[in-house]
Formats: structure tokens, sequence, C-alpha cells
């Protein structure tokens, strides 16, 4: 089936299996490699994407509810040649070790932001709680996203 | 994943009923079905979206009672002021579930038709007298929520049948409470789950409770032998240990001695005491 949708801002269109999951369609149909399919089972977050402002797994998400929605990748996040905010910080933090966890994090962490510019740190806590990251012990992560929110409130 | 699978979207309550062949599987948030398509358990030849079905996202209130869609994501019954407000026990349900990004994908109805035992908004519904409203190939018909599980991961449901709304009974009683424990804070499958109500009257004494237990036994229920000795009763530790020794009781008859109970019987006495415990401190 035919799956026309909004990606990072683009029309795009694709080709989906029935009962293809959007992680498969996401990565292998349209190429968003960012979006990575860790456990498969919604429970480690890796395959976060934004849809219509929310945080989904995308893979227990099928692709053809993709069809007529705007969807937000990491792929969208960099703009003008310049990294997102959220990217900068968890550079400087050291948010990232492997990276594999990242780009779900960063997705799931910019709909919180979207949503709640000047979020608690148990507020990112409790967002951030259906990702699951092995190597940083989430506190650089937590760290990066107020760091983030603050660089994004003061517009720099 | 097989390529044979037909995908079918309907926009009305009929069309889907229509659908809904032996062959046919349900998919709504995706969270439980998605996870059974990937491992094969799924065997059926068809998949009903019911997301485009507008009916199904109602969520309001009518004359004394709310009406929550069958649709209805579980971030918005955390997050939704109704629920909230009127049915706290829903809401705080809600907040214990999943993660976020399932919370925004899986439904009440979802949650309701695959019957996991540890289903968390199992005890809230019963609590408020939840009944669903179900279509089918005869029309529509309601039904009490705590029978349309009929075992473990076995809803009572029918080929054909499918929830549209359940019709919840909020209550006014000073303590109306959900709890429940899993191994970790957040993204955490129940071990047990319990959603208490209970008020008092002009004396002191508990005027009505109400116990429902969830993830201890095949189904959710009501803990009535409980909820009978609590009745009448003025508050006190003494009190609240007798009745959590009945619930364990209560439970021991449905699932004889499994080898977690040396875990869940203190578990849940425990549990149930603390969530008593304002009706001495407090109202």
């Amino acid at each position: 089936m035919k799956i026309t949708f909004t990606l990072n801002g683009q029309t795009a269109s694709g080709e989906a299996a029935p009962a293809q999951s959007a992680v498969r369609f996401l990565r292998d149909v349209m190429g968003q490699k960012s979006v990575k399919e860790g456990c498969g089972i919604g429970e480690c977050g890796a395959c976060t994407v934004i849809v219509d402002g929310k945080a989904v797994n995308s893979c227990l998400m099928p692709a053809a509810q993709l069809e007529g929605r705007v969807v937000e990748t990491t792929e969208g996040l960099e703009k003008d040649g310049q990294p997102h905010p959220l990217q900068t910080a968890f550079v400087k933090h050291n948010a990232i070790q492997c990276g594999y966890c990242s780009p779900g994090f960063l997705m799931n962490a910019k709909a919180l932001l979207d949503h709640n510019p000047a979020p608690e740190r148990d507020e990112v806590e409790k967002a951030l709680a259906g990702n699951i990251c092995r190597c940083t012990g989430y506190q650089q992560i937590v760290d990066a996203v107020l760091d983030a929110s603050e660089v994004m409130r003061k517009g720099e | 994943m097989r390529e044979h699978i037909e995908y079918f979207r309907p926009t009305t309550v009929d069309e889907a009923v229509a659908a809904l062949t032996d062959e046919a599987g349900i998919i709504a948030g995706g969270t439980d079905m998605m996870i059974d398509l990937r491992s094969g358990s799924f065997k059926g030849s068809r998949l009903v979206d019911v997301t485009g079905i507008e009916e199904l996202r109602v969520l309001k209130e009518e004359g004394d009672t709310v009406i929550v869609g069958a649709g209805v994501k579980i971030e918005e019954l955390r997050s939704n002021e109704l629920v909230r407000t009127k049915l706290p026990a829903l809401a705080q349900a809600a907040n214990k579930f999943a993660g976020l990004q399932v919370r925004n994908q899986a439904t009440i109805g979802g949650n309701v038709g695959h019957a996991a035992p540890c289903g968390d908004t199992h005890p809230p519904l019963i609590l408020y007298d939840g009944v669903a409203e179900v279509a089918g190939p005869g029309g529509r018909e309601m039904r009490p929520v705590a029978e349309l599980f009929s075992g473990p991961n076995r809803s009572a449901l029918k080929a054909g049948e499918l929830l549209v709304r359940f019709i919840l009974k909020p209550d006014t009683a000073a303590l109306v409470d959900f709890q429940k424990i899993g191994r970790r804070k957040d993204l955490a499958i129940s071990r047990v789950s319990l959603a208490v109500l209970a008020d008092k009257n002009d004396k002191g004494l508990i005027s009505r409770a109400k116990v429902v237990l969830g993830a201890c036994m095949p189904t959710t229920r009501r803990m009535p032998r409980t909820e009978e000795f609590l009745n009448g009763q003025a508050p006190s530790l003494a009190v609240f240990r007798e009745a959590a020794g009945l619930m364990a009781a209560e439970m021991i008859e449905v699932t004889g001695r499994r080898p977690s109970l040396a875990y869940k019987e203190p578990a849940i006495q425990g549990l149930l005491m603390r969530m008593l415990l304002p009706l001495i401190r407090r109202f």
C-alpha cells in the first residue's frame, strides 16, 4: 500500500507492506537510518519518532498509520547546517557513548521541549523513562536536555 | 512478517464489525498487536485498524457518568482534566502505565481487549462500575467490564465483536486510590495492582469500601468479603491488618498456593494497609 505523509517538513511517499511496522518502513523504504530497531517490542525506545507532535515507538506502529501524518526523525533536526540545540547539548554533556539509543532520546526530548519548553528535572526523567541507555547512566542525558531547554529559551 | 495480511481501516463501527471475521484481528494503538505479529502468535489474515473510527475517541461527561471511548489513548487518560477530577483512580493507573511512547499509542480498549491479567486499566474500570458498550453482528449491548475477561490473556469478546466505549460512574468517596507494584519505577509490568475506594460516615465509621485486586489472579476482580468486612468498621491498623489477611485469603481461594505467593501474599497485604491509612490520618 502507498503511504503519503509529511517527513521532516516535506511531503513524502513510499510503498509499505500490509502490517509492516513503521520502523521498518522508515528505515528500509524511506531511508531514515537514524530510526533504530532495538528490542522491537516497545521496551527500549530506540525507534522513537515524533508523529503529530507526540513521541511514539515506531516498532509498535503499523506503517499504515503514518498515512497523512506529520512525522519527525533525527534526520530532520539539523537546520541550515547547524545541529539542533539538543544535539549540541548531548555532545557537550557526553550524553552519548555508543550512540545507538541517541536518536530515540533526541526525538523523545524534542517532543517534550516542543510542548514544555521549561521542564523540571523530574518531568524530563518521567518523559524519558521509555528510553533505555546502557552506556551513560542517564544523568548526562537529563543534564543535556535541561541545558538544551535553557539554550532554546534564550534563543541562542 | 507475512505479506499476505490484508489491512483494512474502516471509518464506522458497522464497517469494522462487518470486517471482523474469524480470520481478522483488531489493531488500534498496535502496542500489543504489533508484538503478536512480530512473534507470529497472531495467526489471522486480516487486520482491522479501528483508529479511523471517530466514535471510539469520545471522552465526555454525560449525566452522572463519564463516557470513555475504547480508542482513547492512555496518555489522554493521564492528562485529561475530566478524568483527573472525576476518575482519579483511572488517571493514576494511566500515569503508571508503561512509558510515554506506549501511552501515546496504547488505547484503553486495547488494554481491556487484550485481557492481560496485569492490565492496569482493569482495576479502575471495575472500581467505577464500568460497563462496556460492545458492538457485534447482532447490534450493540452493554456488558460489565468484569465480565469481559474469561482468563489470563483471554478476552470474553467473541470474533466479530468490538469495544465501542466504557460508561463509568465517578465516585465522590473520600478515599479513591490506585497503586501498583512492579519491578521498577516506570515501564513496569504490574505484579500487584490495587484500586481502592472508601468513605466514612458522620460517626467516623467506614460507610462503604470497594477493593479491586489486579495482576494476581487470572482476571481482575473485586474482593467482596474484604469489602463487607471493612464496611461499618472504625478505621484502625488492626482492622486494616485483618482486612488485608482476608483479601489474601480471597486471592488464594482463586489462585491456589502458587510459587509467587511467598512474595505476593505480604505484598498485597502491605499495599492494602498502606492505601487505607489515610482513613485514619485524614478525612
